[in-house]
């Protein structure tokens, strides 16, 4: 079964005086395990599109349905609980909470959840493992370079075992070195841990390790790659 | 909630001299209301203590009409008998008997009117503490008919001093009748008013001079606990039920002073609201502020899984541990501020002299506050609801956020 179904999505908005297409019919289908690019100049939708997967965008038309549930019949509160459990999200300025420490941004999702102390410990300590983070997990984000909090967000994000992480240009604000060892752990998450990845990017690092780009121009799907 | 509430801490914390002077405008706030509030209670325990004692008492048996009319041929008669029956309802309180005369003192050298006390010397001298208060001579004796005690300002005018002769001239039975004293004592309460204006004579020479025996205008109940005052007095009035007499508390007895502190504590306490309101505008812009400036980071809250609601939570949560914060340290404040006038007194006899008078009573201007832990308590809890009601609308802006337009916000 597809983690991500998208059919005939258009997203408009109204601009005042203009009505803005950013999204013009996508239809989609994702795969759990793949890792997946979305590609495409500024305003070709890739942000939208993943907003709206993630249920923080209302379509205008079509539908989406993650993990077997339609987000266009949800309610507020029942996306707000769809992404605190089955999705994890990265963003491209980190977006880490100041005041909370590498460990305690890493826990944040499974405090949101109710998660038992022990049981949240463990996830949060193999995660920063995994991220490469061990011995920073006092560190508030102030304390730590941009790399470094970019990975606290991939913690945050998959400490919770998704069933799907988005993540909106996650390498645009690291310099290259930084972003390729982003990439190679987002990889390496994918394939060791199976987790379902979606990119916005305009990275071409993410785009060489992608498994699939979809390339998006004026709110529509222009090509739709899979590679071997 | 554990986790929100470390993150609202930290959040206070987060922009440190902000939330500092937040917490001191509050706590400010607050202690001045504390303050105020005990210094009010000291000086309305003062006023109700000197009033009660030296105007009437706990319990007060007068003749029907005289409360109002302050007719002067309006006696309780068989006076002793009613302050027997009363010492024996209230075995622990203190009877005395009053009249209330009004004439014309005259001594060789002048006249002056004064407002003649006719007192009982020893239970008097035990209620109202007027012996604390003679400057020169002694206080009254318990059968010494013919002595009187005036004020230091009467004394002035009459060019007397202790041991001299002075002639009371009053209206009497249709007729005008006069005694002749010798001043035993010079009283000074304080107030130039009431020290240039007033005698104190015993009763029984009242009685002689207006020819009515055994009478008095007023006979009443001294208690040591003063808040016994209505259930008391509805017992004196059972007691007395069949004398044709009226029966009063202290505060029916002296309505003029009960009301005064009621009018001072109404408008206070509208003071005091005000202060609350000014306080909890300006939690609510702090919190506001906090919010506005936090718009991006609630976007992302909300977009990784905090419902709308746990996010109101949190900016509430935020709201009320600094409003807890600021109510502690107000009521410390207000507690501490409050303690040298409750100890040593708040001495304004330089600008006021060394007492100031309420409705005929002088009130000493050495001003002493008693803690009214009720008051206080109301206070805070008053100032933590005020709080937590300024943080509503910023926790109901944060609630309404879309992520992804808070998300936009830099």
């Amino acid at each position: 079964m597809s983690i991500v179904k998208v059919h005939g999505l258009t997203r408009t908005y109204d601009t005042g005086a203009v009505q803005v297409r950013a999204l013009d019919g996508v239809t989609l289908s994702i795969e759990p395990g793949e890792f997946t690019a979305l590609m495409g100049p500024s305003g070709s939708g890739k942000t939208t599109l993943l907003n709206c997967i993630g249920g923080l965008d209302t379509p205008t038309s079509g539908s989406v349905v993650v993990d077997g549930q339609d987000i266009g019949a949800m309610s507020r509160a029942e996306r707000s609980n769809m992404r605190l459990r089955r999705i994890g999200f990265v963003f491209q300025s980190y977006n880490l909470v100041p005041v909370l420490s590498a460990y305690e941004n890493a826990e944040f999702v499974l405090m949101l959840r109710g998660t038992p102390e022990d049981e949240r410990r463990r996830a949060v300590m193999d995660t920063l493992r995994a991220v490469g983070l061990e011995g920073r997990e006092h560190n508030r984000p102030s304390e730590l370079s941009g790399g470094q909090q970019q990975r606290v967000a991939v913690a945050r994000a998959i400490a919770g075992k998704p069933a799907l992480v988005l993540a909106d240009e996650p390498t645009a604000n690291l310099d290259s070195r930084t972003g390729e060892e982003l990439v190679a752990l987002m990889k390496e998450l994918n394939e060791v841990q199976g987790i379902t990845f979606v990119f916005a990017t305009h990275d071409p690092k993410v785009m060489v390790a992608a498994r699939r780009v979809v390339r998006l121009v004026d709110g529509r799907i222009e090509t739709d790659e899979v590679r071997g | 909630m554990t986790g929100l509430f470390r993150l609202a801490m930290r959040n206070i914390w987060r922009n440190k001299r902000r939330s500092m002077i937040t917490m001191l405008a509050i706590a400010g706030g607050l202690s001045l209301m504390i303050f105020g509030r005990n210094l009010g209670a000291g000086s309305y325990d003062e006023m109700i203590k000197v009033g009660v004692s030296q105007m009437a008492g706990h319990v007060v048996v007068q003749a029907e009409g005289w409360q109002d009319s302050r007719d002067a041929e309006l006696m309780v008669t068989g006076a002793s008998d009613v302050a027997d029956q009363l010492a024996a309802a209230f075995p622990d309180g203190t009877v005395v008997s009053r009249s209330f005369l009004s004439g014309l003192l005259t001594s060789s050298a002048n006249s002056v009117g004064v407002g003649l006390n006719a007192i009982q010397p020893g239970p008097e001298a035990a209620v109202a503490g007027w012996a604390d208060k003679v400057t020169a001579g002694a206080w009254l004796e318990d059968g010494d008919d013919r002595g009187i005690a005036i004020g230091t300002g009467v004394a002035r005018t009459l060019q007397v001093g202790v041991g001299d002769k002075v002639v009371f001239m009053t209206q009497g039975k249709g007729d005008v009748t006069s005694r002749l004293f010798r001043v035993r004592g010079l009283v000074q309460t304080g107030s130039k008013e009431l020290d240039g204006f007033f005698a104190l004579a015993p009763l029984p020479a009242a009685q002689e001079l207006l020819e009515q025996p055994d009478t008095a205008h007023q006979v009443s109940v001294h208690l040591a606990e003063p808040r016994h005052s209505e259930i008391a007095a509805e017992e004196a009035a059972a007691l007395l039920s069949d004398s044709g007499l009226e029966v009063f508390n202290w505060m029916e007895a002296i309505p003029e002073i009960y009301q005064l502190i009621k009018m001072d504590e109404q408008y206070n306490f509208l003071f005091m609201f005000i202060i609350g309101v000014i306080v909890a505008v300006g939690v609510a812009n702090t919190v506001l502020m906090a919010v506005m400036e936090r718009m991006r980071e609630f976007g992302v809250l909300l977009a990784v899984g905090m419902s709308p609601r746990r996010l109101a939570s949190l900016v509430v949560i935020e709201g009320t541990l600094l409003g807890a914060l600021s109510v502690a340290l107000g009521v410390a404040l207000g507690i501490a501020v409050t303690w040298p006038v409750y100890h040593y007194g708040w001495d304004l006899t330089e600008a006021m002299g060394e007492s100031y008078e309420v409705s005929g009573v002088a009130i000493s201007a050495v001003l002493h506050a008693r803690y009214d832990w009720m008051a206080t308590a109301l206070f805070a809890a008053g100032g933590v609801v005020m709080t937590v009601l300024a943080t509503l609308y910023p926790a109901l802006k944060a609630a309404r956020l879309e992520p992804v337009d808070a998300m936009k916000h830099v």
